[in-house]
């Protein structure tokens, strides 16, 4: 029966490749889109490229590449779940808790994932499509609010200030999408027809929803402001004036949104560590404790948004370039699993 | 031990089993043309219908019969002179000895190796009850009682299908209760079956003395708070479950029958949500998931909000709060707990007490100790309505399974909002949500179809948070078999 077959549905995976794009992506993306929104958008198109790429090679690699493939991925994403834990807790001390330890609010947020990921991919399935659907509800009420909000410089506000080369800043802004290594975990344990065509239907939409945030945030706060908020894609329901429901932080509707998307993107990573090396429970609680090590390796934000700019790099040459290239070179004729 | 030719033998075997045993009753006779066959019947007073015996036994042996001595005695007797429904041959003695404490009555002849096993039962039981726990506005008012048998029948009284399959079996070593599996051939997933008569083939337990040991025993994640099999007293809502490719199970002496798989949604469903129109009816459900996430919710959100971010709420509300507030010697968070206790204190005290003083408890409780905190300045106004508010929400959920699943949750999300606001609120929310996914029932995802709609086209989801109009509900849920899906065209 379905259900009890130890995989997931393609609408979880994708659910949960929207996730874990979307949660660095909105925090990341803003503070790569400072130099020219342009690049945003070519940003995404690699993404978008790279995603397919890997779609494609991936059912044709053979066992022992594909294995090697998801140990990497499950190392990246661990590195990048370590890195959200980071800008998660640097956001809840700002907006919510200015008097607790990060460390605290950081165990507590990995103990949570640890719980999700212990129990399974199929749990994390279904709670990712569940989270899915509270951050996409959120997140349409607030462009809603915030278009709605828009006192006619939206639109022509993003464009121009191309002071950098675009090129540069499109790769730039790559590597601060969640990577799609993701892919390589979660394509194995998917069930259905078309699963690649939906997964990169996925990364689309994903990004697409981290380029709009990032377009409203700048073109709201302009290029220069922009650079110095610490989270501006949060800040974008500033503006928006509904006193009597949110009081004096609106940010917070947007913090709420985002923690939802971090929580599952999280879970997503310790469980991708734990399962492509054990798989049992002690491996999960391994992989949040590696998770909270890059926490503490990652002492500020800047710091962090840097970090998560090298583990972009770094996937999108190894994940998007040289591990399909092994692939197709070798002409994989493996079998999808 | 097997039935023995010898009458007398037998006879010691039944006495030393049933030692002491005052209420059994041994009736000795001589039947057969010359009356010259040794016989007796075996039963315990007061649960056999002696009319019966009397009438469709008795009689018939020792006046009716013409059966002469070492002619198969009882073959003869049973094809020609008893005239009861049910019959049966049986040789072994620990069969019979259920037999007799079901309410059977055993015959045996000198020189059989056999005894004949006729139903003469005779239970004193309640009739057709109305239901008492799950009241409708609209819609039959009758129940369950507490014989197996007469739940079966209310249940073929709706449901005139050859389809639908009775699997009867005994649980309970020394009880030896009946067990009824009701199931429709052809809709019901057949793994479904299996796993369910498995399920209760694996319960060793000395008695069973109510359904919920065997929702217990069935149960996954016996350590969750949530239930993992519905419980219902209402033959109809039984008679649906059964429609839409679940399993029911009727157990003897409870009133109360199980239908699985489950899952979230159908404890959020009432019995007269189909009887009345779809609109009112899918509010009233949206009200109910509303109030399911204030029972969870709304303490935890009070604490988070007044004691770390005041600032999310308006400024009037602030300020009044923080007025009433102002003589109140105790923290949010004790105030909270304070209340909750207490109302948890009220709601007990209400069930056990008998009617008459159980309602002016409500009313001496809710109004008068909770005016006489408030005016004492033990406790806020504002968390006298949190806590009243709370607790109504729990009494708009139709399954109080449920509601005790999401009682206990409120207080770990209370915990987590005390101690980290508005982020252990969320947390708090998320991990109840993570918790519900990993449940299943039957190898049925319990979110389902909040997730994995798809599996049968998104349609389970007409019939969730909304109740869309019936014509529109033209497919069975996931629980039916794959290949009887539809109701109708």
């Amino acid at each position: 029966m379905l259900f009890t077959n130890g995989r997931i549905s393609a609408r979880q995976m994708q659910a949960l490749v929207i996730l874990w794009i979307f949660s660095s992506a909105l925090v990341g993306m803003p503070s790569a889109a400072v130099f020219n929104v342009y690049s945003v958008i070519l940003g995404a198109v690699i993404v978008v490229a790279e995603s397919w790429l890997i779609c494609f090679v991936e059912s044709k690699m053979k066992p022992a590449v594909q294995k090697l493939s998801a140990w990497l991925a499950g190392i990246s994403m661990i590195v990048y779940s370590g890195i959200n834990l980071r800008l998660v807790c640097g956001a809840v001390s700002l907006y919510l808790l200015p008097n607790t330890p990060q460390w605290i609010v950081a165990a507590v947020f990995v103990l949570a994932a640890i719980y999700m990921a212990v129990l399974g991919i199929q749990t994390v399935g279904r709670a990712g499509e569940l989270l899915f659907v509270i951050v996409a509800v959120n997140a349409v009420i607030a462009a809603i609010l915030c278009f709605a909000d828009a006192s006619g410089g939206l639109l022509s506000s993003a464009f121009g200030g191309a002071d950098e080369n675009v090129i540069a800043g499109g790769i730039k802004c790559a590597c601060m999408f969640g990577g799609v290594q993701a892919l390589y975990v979660l394509l194995p344990y998917t069930d259905g027809e078309n699963t690649a065509e939906k997964a990169v239907c996925a990364v689309v939409i994903a990004v697409a929803a981290a380029v709009l945030f990032t377009y409203t945030a700048v073109s709201k706060f302009g290029l220069a402001d922009t650079a110095v908020r610490t989270y501006p894609a949060l800040n974008i329901m500033d503006t928006v004036s509904f006193e009597y429901i949110f009081g004096d932080k609106q940010d917070v509707f947007m913090l709420r949104l985002w923690i939802f998307a971090a929580f599952g993107a999280v879970g997503l990573g310790i469980f991708s560590c734990g399962a492509v090396f054990g798989g049992k429970g002690w491996y999960m609680v391994l992989s949040g404790l590696t998770a909270l090590a890059v926490f503490a390796f990652a002492e500020n934000i800047n710091g962090t948004l840097r970090l998560l700019y090298l583990a972009g790099g770094v996937s999108l040459v190894l994940f998007g370039i040289i591990l399909p290239l092994i692939a197709i070179f070798l002409r994989m004729g493996g079998e999808k699993k | 031990m097997l039935v023995s030719k010898n009458l007398k033998t037998n006879e010691n075997i039944l006495q030393e089993a049933f030692k002491d045993c005052a209420d059994i009753v041994y009736r000795p006779f001589k039947a057969g043309a010359d009356k010259n066959i040794d016989m007796v019947l075996v039963y315990i007073d007061n649960i056999v219908d002696t009319d019966v015996i009397e009438n469709s036994i008795m009689t018939n042996l020792m006046n009716r019969t013409r059966v002469g001595w070492g002619e198969n005695i009882l073959d003869k007797l049973k094809a020609e002179a008893i005239s009861v429904g049910e019959l049966d041959e049986e040789t072994d003695f620990e069969n019979l000895f259920t037999s007799i404490l079901l309410g059977d009555t055993v015959i045996f002849a000198e020189g059989e190796e056999k005894a004949l096993v006729a139903s003469t039962k005779g239970w004193p039981t309640r009739g057709v009850p109305e239901a008492e726990n799950e009241i409708v506005v609209q819609g039959p008012k009758d129940a369950f009682a507490e014989s197996v048998s007469k739940n079966v029948v209310l249940m073929r009284r709706r449901i005139r299908d050859t389809s639908l399959k009775v699997f009867r079996t005994k649980i309970g070593r020394r009880s030896q209760t009946d067990v009824a599996v009701m199931y429709m051939d052809g809709i019901v997933r057949s793994e479904v079956v299996e796993k369910v008569k498995k399920s209760l083939e694996n319960i060793d337990v000395d008695a069973i003395l109510d359904a919920g040991y065997i929702e217990q025993m069935t149960e996954r994640k016996w350590w969750s708070p949530f239930p993992q099999v519905q419980m219902t007293e209402r033959p109809d809502k039984a008679s649906a479950a059964l429609f839409e490719g679940r399993v029911v199970v009727a157990v003897d002496n409870s009133p109360m029958v199980l239908m699985l798989p489950s899952t979230l949604n159908t404890f959020f469903q009432a019995a007269e949500d189909y009887y009345d129109r779809w609109e009112i009816m899918s509010f009233i459900r949206l009200i109910r998931y509303a109030a399911a996430f204030i029972a969870l919710g709304l303490p935890g959100l009070y604490i988070a909000l007044t004691l770390y971010n005041p600032n999310l709420l308006p400024v009037e509300v602030v300020l009044k709060i923080a007025g009433t507030r102002i003589n109140v010697p105790f923290s949010a968070v004790t105030e909270v707990f304070i209340m909750e206790i207490a109302f948890e204190l009220l709601r007990e005290a209400g069930i056990r007490l008998p009617s008459p003083i159980g309602s002016t408890l409500g009313i001496v409780g809710g109004i008068v100790i909770g005016q006489a905190a408030v005016d004492a300045g033990l406790v806020g106004p504002v968390v006298v309505i949190i806590s009243a508010v709370t607790g109504i929400c729990t009494f708009v959920i139709p399954n109080q399974s449920m509601v005790n699943g999401i009682r206990l949750c409120k207080y770990g999300v209370l915990a987590l909002s005390a101690v980290l606001g508005l982020f252990g609120f969320w947390i708090g929310i998320m991990l109840t949500l993570v918790h519900l996914c990993s449940l299943g029932s039957f190898g049925i995802p319990y979110m389902y179809p909040y997730c994995s709609a798809s599996e049968n086209g998104w349609d389970d989801l007409k019939d969730s948070v909304v109740r869309m109009p019936l014509f529109m509900l033209k497919k069975r849920p996931v629980f039916s078999s794959a290949k009887n899906r539809v109701r109708r065209d």
